[in-house]
């Protein structure tokens, strides 16, 4: 017998639980696994249910506290409304092009940090510098420099998103194992095959973790621009709904913002489970470990 | 008379951080015979890592040179690809890119050559074959055990089919039972391919085992103390194993370096 054309027994025990993964699942497992099917809407239910007492024995006044059907016909009503998507459009666009802007700067940034070792150095100063700057406080500046359009706002949100995806991709960039680095060096591999081989793909889970923070700050930046300035997007309806009075309009704009950015996130985190599913942050989830 | 493939004269590693410096590995010469299977045992610190690290140009020797096939494998500071190619490294642990499958982690020697994709494709078939591997091409590193991921370590530094094989303690991390039947498959795959190997470790009957010459070295500073010829025949099995003369193999390297380490002194 020739017991190389298989795995010997001892050393194969993942080969055995790799097919026991696949057997059929227990009821406790499927009650496990679509356990949050369940729960997530008996707690918006019971949210729900709890505003509505609150409101109706409490007598709040309802340009404090609106009961949650009113709210819920403003969001209907909101979402009939064509001038809605104009305002959130106004706001995707800002989202995505100071994403956009923050992935690629963050990203070179963080390159040309980790191939010039002495531009660390010398630039980590300002990087700590502009990191505690609160940033929030710069967008009458930049209001001042870029314009009530949507520049700013797009800068703004350029701004807050970068650091995450900066940060973490150099950190990504540092963290590459020892020992792969040296398999690239016994195989003489240029510099660009480290790059592309080793490198980015080492690197690139840090930066995906860097851009599911990035995509919130970049929501976060985009409409806090907007409450300073201009007359579009998501956050003036909110502020101006604030200036008129109309509580059940301003719960309504906040929470299809919550819904934007809920899905915004929800995008990047699957792009995530795309681009990296090798890696132990995706699979392991897979697998309910 | 035989290719010599390794050449060793006077080496020298000496690792400096700021006032002290440790001489690794001091005044070594060596030859290593074309096909021929060596084993480097010693305890730690004796400088057997800094020795193979040092013949696959992974760092620079302090002084002496080292050859491959005659040719300098350091010219000026420059390592010299040509002797470098010739070189497959096997490290301590498998060190599989976690993104690649079985057979992209085998082939990536291949791919840094420029070798096409269906050239590529085959030979990683081929070789996940002689290691055992066949039908885990496509798995992912995550997939597999120990033994396994350190499989297809070798069959990746197998895949340029170089004439040397570097070893660094392969197995050091599988259990015993793994291990054994490891090292049953490395001397077939040995005997397949004829490659040169120098294999690390610091298990005495591995070395005996599976070793035509095992090198002994003694730390402080790292030196070869003794080169013993181990003559049995080919395959050797756990019978072997078991032979009078296989034991006292191993009751004399082990007095050897005993003899040579200052544990060694307490024990007596």
């Amino acid at each position: 017998m020739d017991m190389r054309q298989q795995p010997s027994a001892q050393d194969s025990p993942d080969a055995a639980s790799r097919h026991v993964a696949r057997s059929p699942l227990t009821a406790a497992q499927i009650f496990n696994a679509y356990l949050t099917w369940f729960t997530t809407p008996l707690i918006i239910i019971l949210f729900l249910l709890v505003w509505k007492a609150y409101v109706t024995i409490s007598g709040v006044s309802a340009f404090v506290l609106p009961a949650p059907e009113k709210v819920l016909l403003a969001i209907v009503a909101d979402l009939t409304d064509p001038v809605t998507y104009d305002h959130l459009l106004t706001t995707l666009l800002e989202i995505f092009q100071g994403f956009a802007l923050a992935i690629v700067t963050g990203i070179l940034l963080a390159l040309l940090l980790y191939k010039v070792a002495v531009m660390e150095r010398v630039l980590n100063p300002f990087i700590v510098a502009m990191q505690v700057v609160p940033k929030v406080a710069l967008i009458p500046l930049f209001v001042v420099w870029f314009g009530f359009g949507m520049t700013s706002k797009v800068i703004v949100a350029a701004v807050l998103a970068f650091f995450p995806i900066f940060m973490n991709t150099l950190l990504g960039l540092k963290s590459i194992h020892f020992g792969h680095r040296e398999v690239m060096e016994t195989n003489n591999a240029s510099r660009l095959q480290t790059f592309l081989k080793l490198e980015m793909p080492s690197a690139l889970p840090y930066t995906l973790a860097g851009m599911e923070m990035g995509i919130v700050f970049a929501t976060i930046g985009a409409v806090v621009g907007e409450f300073l300035g201009g007359n579009r997007g998501l956050g003036y309806l909110t502020i101006s709904r604030l200036n008129s009075f109309q509580i059940e309009g301003l719960f309504s704009s906040i929470i299809i913002l919550t819904m934007l950015g809920f899905v915004l996130y929800s995008v990047v985190v699957l792009a995530k489970t795309f681009a990296i599913p090798w890696h132990e942050s995706v699979c392991s989830r897979r697998t309910g470990g | 008379m035989t290719d010599i493939e390794i050449q060793l004269e006077n080496v020298t590693k000496t690792y400096s951080g700021g006032a002290t410096s440790v001489t690794a590995l001091t005044e070594t010469s060596l030859s290593i015979a074309k096909g021929e299977f060596v084993v480097i045992v010693g305890p730690s610190g004796c400088g057997k890592t800094t020795l193979l690290r040092m013949i696959a140009g992974l760092i620079k020797p302090t002084s002496g040179e080292i050859k491959i096939r005659n040719k300098p494998l350091w010219v000026k500071n420059a390592k010299s690809t040509e002797a470098v190619g010739e070189l497959g490294f096997v490290f301590q642990q498998a060190n599989l890119l976690p993104w690649r499958s079985v057979a992209g982690n085998i082939a990536l020697p291949l791919e840094l050559r420029g070798v096409g994709r269906r050239e590529r494709g085959k030979r990683a078939e081929e070789l996940a074959e002689l290691v055992g591997l066949k039908g885990f091409e496509n798995a992912s590193p995550h997939e597999l055990s120990g033994g396994m991921a350190q499989r297809a370590a070798i069959a990746r530094a197998l895949s340029n089919q170089p004439s040397i094989l570097l070893m660094d303690e392969p197995f050091g991390a599988l259990d015993v039972m793994t291990r054994d039947a490891m090292n049953q498959e490395l001397q077939q795959i040995w005997l397949d391919l004829r490659p040169t190997i120098v294999l690390v470790t610091h298990s005495i009957p591995e070395s005996v085992f599976l070793a035509d010459r095992v090198i002994s070295l003694a730390p402080r500073p790292g030196r070869i103390v003794d080169i013993k010829d181990i003559h049995f025949p080919r395959p050797r099995t756990p019978e072997t194993e078991r032979s009078s003369e296989f034991q006292s193999h191993i009751g004399q390297l082990r007095g050897l370096l005993d003899s040579h380490s200052k544990t060694g002194k307490q024990r007596v």
